[in-house]
């Protein structure tokens, strides 16, 4: 098992595509860097959480839309003729899809590093700032649950139609790059916590009489996070468990 | 019928039996609806319940609908183009046919369902428009929303997408690039890279698209030729049968119809972008260096306006009390060509860097420039649609001294300056000009406003449109109000007339008289296209938004005028304040010259005034929501701000972004923190003691200069008193 997933991550990686992804990230983070962080979020540092939050918010729609397309390559014409031959072999399809979506769950990860660690060294080259401890709780909050969910929605909608992918593909896009406001968008609704991070700013930054302001994530933030890790494990298992047409 | 055509009418069936298109064209009429309210769901607060009209309907849903429509078009074609390749028959359609051809139809059918998407979308709108708001339809609106600004989005989207599929052959690799070209244009502040939806906030209902009309056509000419550069090297990398991209490549190059093509658009592309003839960066007051030996006397302006043509032709003249210089500098607008200059009436050469124009004078006392210039107005390059201080157009011209339409010299000014001349324009229009207006003539279809002034500054407006004047007496002093007769129900219904008399005697009972009996005070509406007020010598303005809003907003005023809604008690709030700032700097700016030594300016003490009247007319709890609160946040947040605080550090930053920074706190200080003093010297001489103290400083310095420690003595206060924590 472990050596299918090494296979499948290392056939993943070593693609033209994932190449063109990656520097189209590379591109994006240089671009949010250079011209949106450097001057800091509602004139906090650079490198304070609000800033990095921003940041994580102005890759993450990129960062998901090229995921959500490495998912929909799981249900392409070609992978759909081959697993009439995978499934003959003892693998099952339960098997099958934990393998695939934690394939895509390690390329997340190896994905998300790359606009992370050119963060990091941003902030160490521009700033002297090393200390990116605090960074990691936002990482976790704001990318991994917007991620989690949509792998489970995005392998849900391939079994049933490959096309709805592509149809979550521009729904997904404008949720994360259009920012609509708490009243329009309710909390549970806010996939990217964009809209949260916009008004809880507002709220917190607005008038400040510090220069730094800690940023807390409410524990109704979290829970609706947590909301969405769930949701999207119990599509992944219904993925995985639901059996397939013949 | 011949073979293409019947290709594209089976592809065009064909796609219509798949349902998809059915969906996206569905779609697209529900989100073109929910773009009617677009405006209300930003956090545009100054564009707030402003009134449906055609032209905001038809804009505002078409803005929206491209955003979304592109994305979706864009996929759609996108899933089309890859279909063969998805399905491995892309071989097999190969050896029967010239692949092209099926690319070519299928883009061709995409661009028929984007048209009919656009046709079945607008009459829908209409339809909302007609038979839920009932407001009539003026098809024009319509016209030029839907083709030239929703209908292209979609085209450029079709091509791009299109061509960085046949560039990259992978339907992920061309989306993502295609969404990153759409995060660039929608974070541009650069009209040029706008081409999903324009940087036009808003359709002026005062001025209509004229002004603007120009750079969305720009814009989308633009476009055109880049989606092409792209849909056409798409072809040039087309994948041939068997055959990586680089022999596809010199395979396809091998079509020298398709390479000059190409060439020829990219070349277009480029030299486009880098002519582009409508704007400039416009400097600020703040960066130019003044020549303190010389001075300005006056200033005798012969203008007219060829408004049909958006043009001007203009003779100035300046005359100057020399005292030592060899040269004057001015600013110049880059749209105006100097036909000829003289120096005490003798031609003569001059250099030009960019928007400075140098001329040597002679060592004599008194020195006279005369500048003859013609030409278009260029606009600021990053305020486009909503930051223009300078447009001419068939319907209404604006034209701020900070757009340097009459050239501006860098030298002292005098303490009072002379100012004559006329403004000629189109007898439909009707002129506010500067000053005093001393004759109106009416020359072969067109009017000349001669006025003259007597100034403090050498700040010359020019403002005109089909205006309604209303003559408004009040104690003895003459105030002109220039509306379009369009927003006529909004003034009368909000009583906006009656307000602008009670500013007036507000200020007048508790500053002093109105500074002259021989200028009236003018008040001008004007378009969107800049937005907020302004006020020079005796004329302010206020953009639109001010008196155009929604009928829903006369519920402000109750049956027994009583406050009903906070919501729209807070717009309406604010666009009094905007007038009564505006007028308060009559009496300070225009009577009294408030020397600027930050945050001392004659801002600050407009803010104060016009939050005294606000608080004075909807009572503590709206006038401190709505600004006192606001100022004490800007101030307390400002004073925090990370750049503000580290000031070594900015040198991380680029030039522009310093002088954005150092702006907004030059901002917060003079508009906010300064009042903040004041209020604070209220509280610390009650009320009364700090109007009369006021008073008695008007009084003393009417018509003359008014410096911060001239202030603070004459108020008995010092700078430790007014700090504010």
């Amino acid at each position: 098992m472990i050596n299918l997933l090494r296979y499948e991550i290392k056939r993943i990686v070593w693609s033209k595509k994932y190449l063109y992804i990656v520097l189209l990230i590379v591109a994006s983070t240089y671009d949010s860097l250079t011209r949106l962080i450097i001057g800091g979020y509602m004139g906090t540092a650079p490198f304070s959480d609000w800033s990095y939050t921003l940041f994580l918010n102005l890759i993450s729609p990129l960062l998901m839309v090229s995921m959500i397309f490495i998912i929909s390559s799981t249900f392409n014409d070609k992978e759909m003729r081959a697993r009439s031959i995978i499934f003959s072999s003892p693998i099952t399809q339960t098997k099958y899809y934990i393998l695939k979506s934690f394939a895509v769950f390690v390329i997340f990860i190896l994905t998300s590093l790359v606009p992370i660690s050119m963060s990091f060294i941003y902030y160490k080259i521009m700033f002297g700032y090393g200390e990116f401890g605090s960074f990691i709780k936002f990482i976790f909050a704001f990318l991994f649950p917007t991620f989690i969910f949509l792998l489970g929605l995005s392998m849900l909608l391939g079994k049933i139609n490959v096309k709805l992918i592509y149809t979550l593909i521009p729904v997904v896009f404008l949720i994360g790059f259009l920012n609509l406001g708490g009243d329009i968008v309710p909390m549970w609704a806010d996939i990217f916590g964009n809209n949260f991070f916009d008004m809880y700013s507002l709220s917190m930054l607005i008038g400040r009489e510090m220069e730094i302001v800690p940023f807390k994530l409410p524990n109704a933030f979290i829970y609706t996070r947590l909301e969405l890790v769930l949701l999207g494990l119990i599509f992944l298992l219904y993925t995985c468990n639901k059996e397939e047409k013949e | 019928m011949p073979d293409k055509l019947l290709l594209i009418k089976n592809e065009v069936k064909y796609m219509f039996k798949e349902k998809a298109i059915i969906l996206l064209i569905l779609a697209a009429c529900i989100i073109l609806s929910i773009g009617i309210n677009s405006l209300n769901m930003t956090n545009d607060f100054n564009l707030f319940y402003i009134r449906r009209t055609s032209s905001t309907v038809s804009f505002n849903s078409a803005k929206f609908g491209a955003t979304i429509c592109s994305l979706l078009f864009a996929l759609f074609t996108v899933i089309n183009l890859d279909k063969d390749k998805r399905k491995r028959s892309k071989a097999i359609i190969e050896s029967n046919l010239d692949y092209l051809n099926i690319i070519k139809v299928r883009i061709t059918s995409i661009i028929f369902y984007a048209i009919l998407t656009t046709i079945v979308g607008m009459i829908v709108v209409m339809a909302i428009q007609k038979l839920i708001y009932g407001i009539s339809i003026d098809a024009f609106y319509y016209l030029f929303s839907y083709f030239v600004i929703f209908f292209p989005t979609l085209l450029f989207s079709i091509l791009i997408i299109s061509g960085l599929y046949l560039l990259t052959e992978s339907l992920d690799m061309s989306v993502i690039t295609f969404i990153m070209l759409f995060i660039k244009s929608l974070k541009s502040n650069n009209y040029l890279l706008a081409w999903v939806q324009t940087n036009l906030d808003i359709v002026s209902d005062f001025a209509g698209i004229g002004p603007v009309e120009n750079t969305i056509i720009y814009n989308r000419l633009l476009w055109l030729l880049i989606s092409l550069s792209i849909f056409f090297i798409g072809l040039l990398f087309r994948r041939r049968y068997e055959s990586g991209i680089g022999s596809s490549f010199f395979i396809n190059i091998k079509s020298k119809g398709l390479l000059a093509l190409t060439i020829l658009v990219l070349l277009g592309s480029g030299f486009t972008y880098a002519k582009e003839p409508y704007t400039m960066e416009l400097m600020s007051d703040l960066d130019m260096p003044i020549d303190e030996k010389i001075q300005l006397e006056g200033i005798y302006p012969e203008v007219e306006f060829d408004s049909e043509n958006g043009k001007m032709n203009a003779h100035i003249l300046y005359s100057f009390i020399n005292n030592g210089s060899n040269t004057v500098k001015f600013n110049i607008n880059e749209g105006l060509k100097i036909n000829s200059l003289k120096v005490n009436g003798e031609e003569i050469s001059y250099k030009k860097i960019k928007n400075i124009v140098e001329v040597p004078i002679p060592n004599a006392e008194k020195v006279n420039i005369e500048f003859s210039y013609d030409g278009e107005v260029k606009y600021d390059k990053n305020g486009v649609g909503s930051g223009m201080p300078g447009y001419i157009s068939k319907y209404s011209i604006y034209l701020l001294e900070a757009s340097n339409w009459i050239f501006r010299p860098l030298v002292v000014e005098g303490d009072i300056i002379d100012i004559s001349g006329y403004y000629m324009a189109p007898d439909y229009l009707t002129m506010v000009v500067p000053g005093k207006l001393v004759e109106v003539e009416t020359i072969d279809g067109n009017k000349k406003w001669i006025f003259e002034y007597k100034s403090h500054t050498a700040d010359i407006g020019a403002f005109a449109a089909k205006y309604k004047k209303v003559q408004i007496d009040v104690l003895n002093m003459a105030v002109e109000f220039y509306y379009t007769p369009k927003h006529e129900e909004y003034v009368d219904n909000m009583q906006i007339v009656e307000h602008i008399k009670d500013m007036m005697e507000y200020y007048t009972q508790n500053i002093g008289k109105y500074y002259s009996k021989e200028y009236p005070l003018k008040i001008a509406e004007v378009s969107i296209y800049k937005r907020g007020g302004h006020s020079s010598e005796n004329v302010i303005t206020f953009s639109e938004n001010t008196i155009n809003r929604d009928n829903d907003m006369y519920s402000v005023l109750g049956k027994n005028n009583g406050i009903e809604d906070f919501r729209k008690v807070d717009v309406y709030a604010n666009d009094l304040n905007l007038i009564a700032h505006e007028m308060a700097h009559q009496w300070w700016g225009t009577g009294v010259n408030v020397i600027e030594d930050i945050p001392w300016s004659s801002e600050g003490l407009a803010n104060y005034f016009s939050y005294k009247y606000t608080q004075k007319e909807f009572g503590d709890m709206i006038s401190s929501g709505a600004f006192l609160q606001p100022w004490e946040y800007r101030v307390n947040e400002l004073k925090n701000y990370y750049y503000i605080k580290n000031d070594d550090m900015k040198e991380k930053l680029n030039e522009k972004f310093i002088r954005s920074l150092e702006m907004e706190k030059r901002k917060a200080e003079l508009y906010y923190l300064m009042p903040l003093k004041l209020l604070k010297g209220e509280e610390i001489q009650g009320e009364k003691a700090f109007l009369e103290g006021m008073q008695k400083i008007y009084k003393g310095h009417l018509l003359k200069d008014l410096t911060y420690d001239e202030f603070l003595k004459e108020m008995n206060l010092d700078e430790e008193a007014l700090e504010i924590d």
